[in-house]
């Protein structure tokens, strides 16, 4: 019987491709014109996926230069220090201090209450709030300083405008000031609440319904520290009722940690 | 998950991943001959590359060498 | 395999496959580190360590996604078997690029704190209970894990110790390494990114994946019930005219208990053999006669025809089966197969059957 019957004939043994030999020419020919475009497709996807992310804000994080703040150190209820400021809104402005990587509370601050200090570190600052980042020793950043500094008020009074309620997210300053960019969102969130567990100052970043965002600093209730239970809202959209306070410069949003629903 | 499950599970983790290091130095430097005769007198590159999988699946190798009696090796 | 095994058996085009991959994956992280950087204005700009675990993380997404189209396309187009030839490269090269995004994560997000960082892991990201704060952490350390292993049992050394069967199962979890991913980014970047964009490029990733293992299964199951019905009760099936076989190619048959075999023509020869590779159980039978001896589609393993032995210096052996010309003209192929290395019943239609 014949067998060349509707049969390709045998050359076609060598139009497969075969790891180990040389690659056949009609395979040439195929990747040939197919590398282009793949490689074309992987730039294109690469472009897409990076073209569309989104704004991370105007946050800085200025590791390259020392900046050199004098003011009134506080701890309570996270350190900061309180710089006299003429032109500024209250005449003060108040620059949280936190500790370089995420273990602020480790910055042993509560003897040197209310002293008049100098202290150095990187600028971290966003919409005209700002940050120090230090060192742990306090003798590598935290210099007394012993003559009078005009204008400066260690312990501003405070004064409470009222209970409120507000939407918005809990932020760790120190990402959302600008470490990180974008310091936000769910894929931040594990970040966010290992600074916070670290003692990292929360920040309420509270947007209404107009918009309009502001960021207030969280406390509990009495004003204090907030603890963990605070941890597992962080960064996820919340509301909650509380107390908004004005020390200084800065306004507090003081609630307990069982006052926040999630959204 | 508290932070004492989450101790636990890498530290069961850690530990059977270091018994397997352990393991592997063995393995790829002496047992893999004696499971394997192709192995006898292969290069430094495949014992390398055979590290990582001898210290994740070290309890079935261990089991195919205590199996496998001296001289048989495939 | 009667040789010595290598790190890795090197050869040219091995060595094209990887350039290429190299390449790709570089324009793939260049240009989304420029736009990335630049895309935003000034003062607004990225972290660069934030993009680039997004970019690795993209990078390992987008090559898994291609390492799982590779099969069904080569199933359905010879000209994409180049693409499968290497793929153990390409599925070793999205490990060590997932294990970047792995090892920045938890450098620049979970370290320097006040816990262990790899404890960081697992509780700083709380919610297991709930369904849509569900840490997506936790999926794409259980995809990493996959990866790693599947990584770590990558040379044939594993293959043969792990006995196919394991290794294939092993293998097969890279579809639930797959699945893991697409939660991992669902629940993590997707919840934080606004754009639709990346929505619609994971609907399409999963969508092209699973709609060619669809495809090609749909195709193979519709061919094999179209082979239904041809088994004769004396333990020989009927197959085909012999002419129904291109020369140096098969055609295959479902043997009644799942398996199949795959009928070669070699000139005027016809011979029959399992149709799984003793390697990765590819499809012999989509493969050719070179040389005068089977080889695979998929690594270019080799068998004689006659005995289903490779040829010196490796030792593999598939099983034969026995053909015979019927005396209306067909190819039957008996069901039972012979054992490991003996010779089957070949035709030989220059002349009569043997
Ligand atoms: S499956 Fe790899 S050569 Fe056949």
């Amino acid at each position: 019987m014949s067998l060349n019957k509707g049969v390709i004939p045998a050359e076609r043994d060598d139009d497969l491709f075969i790891g180990w030999a040389k690659a056949p020419a009609i395979d040439r020919r195929f990747l040939f014109s197919a590398a282009p475009l793949l490689l074309g497709a992987t730039t294109g996807l690469g472009w897409l996926v990076a073209k569309n992310l989104s704004d991370p804000g105007a946050g800085k994080w200025d590791t390259t230069a020392t900046h050199v703040i004098e003011g009134a150190l506080s701890a309570k209820p996270y350190p900061m220090i309180r710089v006299a400021d003429p032109s500024a809104p209250f005449g003060m402005r108040t620059v949280l201090v936190v500790a370089q990587g995420k273990c602020t509370s480790g910055l042993d601050l509560a003897a040197k209450e209310g002293i008049p200090v100098k202290a150095s570190g990187a600028l971290i600052e966003r919409n005209g709030r700002q940050m120090l980042e230090v060192p742990f020793s306090l003798d590598k950043w935290l210099e007394p300083v012993f003559i009078d500094m005009p204008g400066v008020v260690a312990d501003p009074p405070e004064e409470r405008l009222g209970r409120f309620a507000l939407a918005g997210r809990i932020m760790d300053s120190k990402c959302f000031f600008g470490v990180m960019r974008p310091g936000r969102g769910k894929t931040h969130k594990a970040c966010a609440a290992l600074c916070i567990r670290g003692g990292v100052p929360p920040s309420f970043w509270a947007r209404d319904g107009k918009g309009r965002e502001s960021v207030l600093l969280m406390t509990d209730a009495a004003g204090g520290p907030l603890g963990e239970d605070i941890l597992p809202l962080v960064a996820d959209p919340v509301s909650a009722d509380g107390e908004i306070v004005r020390v200084g410069d800065l306004l507090q949003f003081r609630a307990d940690a069982d006052a926040y629903r999630r959204v | 998950m508290s932070i004492e499950t989450a101790e636990m599970i890498w530290m069961a983790v850690g530990g059977y991943l270091g018994l397997g290091a352990l393991f592997a130095f063995y393995f790829v430097l002496r047992g893999v001959d004696g499971l394997d005769h192709a192995a006898k007198g292969a290069g430094a590159p495949f014992r390398l590359l055979l590290f990582p999988g001898a210290a994740a699946l070290w309890p079935i190798l261990l089991l195919r060498m205590l199996a496998t009696p001296k001289g048989s090796a495939r | 395999m009667g040789v010595k095994y290598q790190g890795v058996q090197w050869n040219g085009n091995k060595v094209v496959y990887d350039l290429y991959m190299l390449v790709a994956l570089a324009l793939f992280m260049g240009v989304f580190m420029t736009i990335g950087m630049t895309v935003h204005p000034s003062g607004h700009q990225a972290d660069a360590v934030v993009l680039l675990i997004r970019a690795l993380g993209c990078a390992a997404f987008l090559m898994l996604t291609v390492v799982l189209t590779i099969g069904p396309l080569a199933r359905m187009n010879p000209r994409f078997l180049p693409f499968l030839y290497n793929r153990r490269h390409l599925g070793v090269m999205t490990f060590l690029v997932a294990a970047a995004h792995f090892g920045l994560t938890v450098l620049w997000y979970h370290s320097s704190g006040p816990l262990n960082p790899f404890v960081s892991l697992l509780v700083s990201n709380p919610l297991y209970a709930s369904v849509e704060g569900f840490p997506f952490e936790a999926f794409g350390l259980a995809a990493f894990a996959i990866l790693f292993v599947m990584a770590a049992t990558s040379h044939d050394f594993w293959l043969k110790t792990l006995s196919a069967s394991v290794w294939k199962v092993l293998h097969m979890l890279v579809y639930v390494a797959y699945g893991l991913l697409v939660l991992h980014i669902a629940y993590g970047a997707l919840m934080t990114e606004k754009s639709a964009v990346y929505v619609a490029l994971v609907i399409a990733a999963l969508a092209i994946v699973a709609g060619l293992h669809v495809v090609t299964g749909v195709r193979e199951w519709s061919r094999d019930s179209g082979m239904k019905g041809l088994h004769a009760p004396d333990g020989w099936i009927d197959v085909c005219a012999p002419e129904d076989i291109p020369d140096k190619r098969a055609v295959t048959a479902p043997l009644p208990k799942g398996d199949r075999v795959a009928v070669f023509r070699d000139g005027a020869k016809i011979y029959a053999v399992e149709n799984a590779c003793r390697h990765q159980n590819g499809p012999l039978g989509e493969g050719c006669i070179k040389d005068g001896v089977i080889t695979c589609p998929w690594h270019g393993w080799q068998y004689r025809p006659q005995d289903g032995v490779s040829p010196p210096p490796y030792e593999e052996r598939i099983a034969t089966h026995d053909v015979r010309l019927s005396s209306l003209g067909r190819v039957f192929v008996r069901v039972k197969k012979n054992p490991l290395g003996k010779e089957g019943a070949f035709i030989d239609v220059g002349g009569a059957a043997s």
